[in-house]
């Protein structure tokens, strides 16, 4: 087990570095550059000549990439261009609500697709799964830009339940705090539970129809114990796989969500880093989604190798 | 019966809490809460290139002189002003008021201001414009003088937007990018990047009874139906920008209300006149007389503006009815047959991809096609769209907009002058060079509006660049929103609101 963990994080590293690589080209080949971007329509080729030398940009790129691996090294993320602060302050700070989203928007989609999976498995060409599976296929197809708009009318507008945008920190008002994510969250957390649900859905029926079903059921056993003791941790296997495959489109999915709820996240950074050309930031930011995944892929398979047996002695 | 009596008390809770926090609200204190279009790029305003910077740091600032909703120059912390002569200029500072950290404004914090702008180490985009100042003097605590290298009429113009900020602070912090501190009505006290931008009511502002307001919250919303959702959920007092689309629709909402405002900008075709065709003066005429601006108007703006000919606008002092010429398609097809074009030509018409420029964008395409010449329009991302035309020059045709200030300089100089380094069009006429040094050197009102009214005639003969409209803005406010200023020149004043809840 060990052996194999190391393995993996030893594999992670040129992943990461690799990602680095063909970000910092990218964002250095579009045009324009975070100087220009101070000036905009009024330049003035003096001063932006002075400050593109202050900021190290005049230097060859590869010189300028291994400047900044080499702080990187030394834990130094630097400063934003744009803003003058420190980038792993400004991470720290936003990283940790994009989580923080991130985490409550899967808890919603656990919610809603663990009991409508079930229920569409166990009520099989009933009405209640053709319901359940119906619901989940809009909810596949709505553009979670779409619905989170659809839901700040409704709740906001019409029915006053929830606050339309914004956040409040939990350390300032934790009601408040639940009242503003509760939206984004929603949405974020709706298309996940509706693949989710699906794939749960589909697992559990394959399931019950093996034999070791058939036997627990001629044992006595009640529907409950069949369902939850039995099927589910067979059926949780596949689900497990989508949902850590589906960390990804949540992460990703946060920006869009974060841009439309005004919500502070890694992903209103990095869009407006990257509209000002604030290169620090975007490698800043593009290093630390790039560990993210890499973690959560390792945890995935992790929790892959606890919850079966028969992986972990591969 | 227990479950039901514990869902009970589960319910009354949380309406208990619910109502807690809806009574909170009645002791709160006046905050107005705005919003935004973004989030700006940083909070110092002598550094400013981004409009959102300047609208949340103004009520934090305060100058010498500003511009009223009429576009006259009032007095602010400048109590009265004299010209000694043409190139020496006096002002009398008002006693008693205050920056935000408690000293008093001074002469000599005039001058630091006007310096840190100047000093090139510094990176503030408004040194060129100060360039013909070449020193300030103070003469004792109140009075200071700013001596320029030769007459320079748009400097009082100039001056409203020199904010006048307590040097030792700048120094102590490197800049005010994320902490500014200034001596208007409001004290900036929190930024919470994407967030918003907490100003709180400065006690010492030296206008007595103002602010009215106690807090003044920017909240930037960069979807726009989501900050429209916003304001009708009555989760911000006042939408900044509502869009012109919208307008029919705010109308029609009984708890809210609209505040349009003809702006002292316009949007405009740019040619580089060094790359053919547009080298050749009767192909860029043929543009002009070819070119709706009507529609444009119609389209781009929703009917709510009306067209420009030239950045001498409508609502200026300046603009004449002479600058005004009609469409003709006709004038415009027999000039591209002068000019070598019977056939017309192709071409690719760069603009950025902007809610209004956009569009304008396909609209030239299509106009223009009536003539025979056929654009393909290239619609680039804003950063991209700057580097390539204000940086390389790369391009034949553009659309663009931009917002001028009370004063025609600004603009004609920037663009048209032979060797302004934004003078992006590669427009060069000694004639208006001449016109335009002279109109800046001549205080006389009269002497310089027929100055002005030459440059607009040459320009407008010339076409480096035609003017399509000068559009209306709006904002869109809560019914118990009184005193919201809203300027032509597209800034706002806060400190005269009160909220009649």
């Amino acid at each position: 087990m060990l052996k194999y963990l190391i393995k993996r994080l030893l594999m992670a590293i040129p992943t990461v570095i690799g990602i680095t690589i063909i970000v910092f080209m990218i964002i250095h080949f579009i045009p324009g550059d975070p100087i220009q971007i101070m000036f905009g329509r009024a330049p003035d080729p003096v001063q932006i000549e002075n400050l593109r030398r202050f900021y190290g940009l005049d230097k060859p790129l590869y010189i300028q990439y291994f400047i900044w691996l080499n702080n990187i090294l030394h834990g130094n993320l630097g400063r934003s261009i744009q803003l003058g602060l420190p980038i792993f302050d400004l991470i720290i700070e936003r990283f940790s609500r994009t989580v923080l989203l991130c985490i409550i928007g899967m808890i919603v989609s656990l919610c809603i697709s663990f009991p409508t999976g079930i229920i569409a498995a166990s009520r099989y060409n009933k009405w209640q799964d053709l319901v359940a599976s119906t619901a989940c296929l809009i909810l596949i197809s709505i553009p979670s830009f779409w619905l989170g708009i659809l839901l700040i009318i409704v709740f906001a507008v019409y029915l006053h339940i929830f606050p339309s945008v914004g956040y409040v920190s939990p350390s300032v008002n934790l009601y408040d705090f639940l009242r503003h994510i509760a939206l984004p969250a929603l949405t974020l957390g709706a298309a996940l539970a509706a693949v989710s649900a699906r794939i749960l859905r589909v697992s559990l029926l394959e399931v019950l129809t093996q034999d070791y079903i058939t036997l627990a059921k001629a044992k006595g056993a009640s529907e409950k114990r069949v369902l939850f003791v039995h099927a589910l941790r067979n059926a949780l296997i596949p689900t497990i796989t989508i949902v850590g495959m589906q960390t990804g489109y949540v992460l990703g999915g946060a920006i869009v969500i974060e841009r439309v709820f005004a919500y502070p996240g890694m992903g209103l950074l990095l869009i407006s880093a990257i509209f000002n050309r604030d290169y620090p930031l975007i490698q800043g930011a593009v290093l630390v989604f790039a560990i993210t995944f890499v973690v959560v892929n390792l945890v995935t398979d992790l929790i892959y190798a606890l919850i079966d047996p028969k992986i972990r002695y591969e | 019966m227990k479950i039901r009596k514990k869902m009970f008390l589960v319910i009354v809770m949380i309406v208990s809490f619910m109502s807690f926090g809806l009574t909170m609200g009645a002791y709160a204190q006046k905050t107005l809460v705005v919003g935004v279009e973004g989030d700006p790029p940083h909070l110092d305003h002598h550094l400013w290139t981004a409009l959102l910077t300047v609208w949340v740091t103004d009520p934090i600032n305060d100058f010498l002189v500003a511009y009223n909703e009429e576009m006259e120059i009032v007095p602010r912390i400048a109590e009265k002003w004299e010209f000694l002569d043409d190139v020496t200029f006096k002002f009398y500072l008002r006693k008693g008021v205050k920056f935000h950290n408690g000293r008093e404004v001074t002469a000599e914090d005039v001058k630091n201001s006007i310096e840190r702008i100047l000093d090139p180490t510094q990176g503030s985009p408004k040194r060129v414009e100060l360039e013909p100042i070449s020193s300030v003097e103070t003469i004792d605590r109140y009075t200071g003088i700013i001596h320029l290298k030769e007459p320079f009429a748009p400097l009082l113009d100039k001056l409203t937007d020199v904010a006048i900020v307590p040097v030792e602070v700048v120094k102590a912090q490197g800049d005010m990018k994320t902490n500014p501190v200034g001596c208007g009505p409001f004290k900036f006290k929190e930024w919470k990047k994407d967030a918003y931008i907490e100003l709180e009511k400065f006690e010492g502002y030296w206008q007595k009874g103002l602010p009215k307001i106690d807090r003044l919250i920017f909240k930037p919303l960069p979807e726009y139906s989501a900050a429209r959702a916003a304001l009708l959920a009555g989760d911000i007092d006042i939408l900044l920008w509502a869009k012109n689309f919208d307008i029919p629709a705010f109308k029609a909402y009984p708890n809210l209300y609209t505040v349009g405002q003809k702006l002292l900008g316009a949007y405009y075709i740019g040619f580089n006149v060094k790359q053919p065709p547009y080298d050749n003066p009767k192909v860029r005429q043929a543009i002009k007389y070819a070119i709706d601006k009507k529609a444009c108007v119609k389209s781009a703006a929703f009917g709510y503006g009306n067209p420009a000919y030239v950045f001498i606008l409508k609502g200026t002092p300046y603009y004449s009815s002479e600058f005004e010429y009609k469409q003709d398609i006709e004038k415009a097809k027999s000039l591209l047959v002068q000019a070598g074009y019977p056939d017309g030509f192709k071409d690719v018409l760069v603009t950025p991809l902007t809610p209004v420029e956009g569009p304008l964008g396909e609209l030239a395409q299509s106009q223009l096609k009536n003539i025979g010449i056929n654009l393909d329009v290239q619609k680039l991302e804003v950063a991209t769209y700057i580097d390539r035309v204000f940086n390389k020059k790369d391009f034949g045709i553009m659309i663009c907009g931009d917002t001028a200030t009370g004063d025609p300089d600004v603009l004609l100089r920037r663009y048209f002058y032979s060797k302004s380094p934004r003078n992006i069009f590669n427009y060069k006429n000694p004639e208006v060079d001449r016109l335009l040094d002279k109109a800046r050197t001549t205080y006389d009102f009269e002497k310089r509006k027929q100055l002005y009214k030459e440059v607009g005639k040459i320009l407008i003969e010339d076409s480096p660049m035609i003017m399509l409209f000068q559009p209306m803005r709006f904002s869109a406010c809560q019914n118990y929103v009184k005193g919201f200023v809203f300027k032509p020149n597209l800034r706002y004043e806060f400190k005269n609101v009160t909220l009649e809840k």
